[in-house]
């Protein structure tokens, strides 16, 4: 028991993705950004590192309830934001994107201090794309030959 | 020959979901991912993995279906 409240009061990193309505002005963009900024840090986070809201064509067709319509947006404005907070911090932030319409959809996940993003990406050892099978070595081209040379280059093995 | 892991070589501890690019490497065109068989990831790497790939469909980064 006493461990979990200890766990409660720990500092956590989290961070926080999120998709804002595409038809936002510039103004109201900063607005919303500003707007989660300060809501984290109200339940005593502090921001470690973000990116500002870009445009973004979505894989999928997502669908907000707006009012009493249901909105599909093909694309969005994505950011995210990552922070250190207490583990309470992370209910309350879910609770101030939940009411706001802007906000499409977010995700807050549990992350490291270190960025994951980057420019690793060093290359297989066998010099080949994660995950594919090598298939260009396959198509590599032979030497044609005939029947007879073919039999000629045998006997010369056997003899050998 | 010894398999060896793309994440344990490259030195990379948390996979991000936000990185489609290095996610779109262990897809099918389908937007399966692919079999450990064929990744020759390490089991652990391989949950991460599986766990952005999700996160990354949810937030309509990745298709749940292609093609």
């Amino acid at each position: 028991m006493e461990r979990e409240v200890e766990d409660l009061g720990q500092k956590q990193i989290y961070e926080v993705g999120f998709h804002l309505n595409p038809a936002l002005s510039e103004e109201k963009l900063s607005g919303e950004v500003t707007g989660l900024r300060s809501a984290i840090e109200r339940s005593g986070g502090v921001i470690i590192a973000e990116e500002f809201p870009q445009p973004r064509p979505l894989s999928h067709i997502i669908i907000k309830a707006i009012g009493r319509e249901r909105r599909r947006f093909a694309s969005v404005f994505f950011g995210w934001m990552k922070f250190e907070a207490e583990r309470t911090a992370a209910a309350a932030l879910k609770e101030y994107l939940d009411k706001s319409e802007n906000f499409l959809r977010y995700l807050i996940v549990k992350t490291v201090r270190e960025s994951t993003m980057g420019s690793h990406r060093a290359v297989f050892a066998r010099g080949r794309p994660a995950g594919r099978r090598d298939e260009s070595a396959d198509k590599t081209p032979r030497p044609k030959m005939s029947e007879e040379e073919i039999d000629k280059t045998i006997e010369k093995l056997v003899i050998e | 020959m010894k398999k060896q892991c793309y994440f344990t070589q490259n030195n990379i501890k948390h996979i991000d979901y936000k990185d489609v690019e290095l996610l779109r490497k262990f897809l099918n065109p389908h937007g399966r991912l692919l079999s450990r068989r064929r990744t020759e990831v390490s089991a652990k790497y391989q949950r991460k993995l599986s766990t952005a790939v999700k996160r990354a469909r949810f937030m309509a980064l990745l298709p749940y279906v292609a093609k």
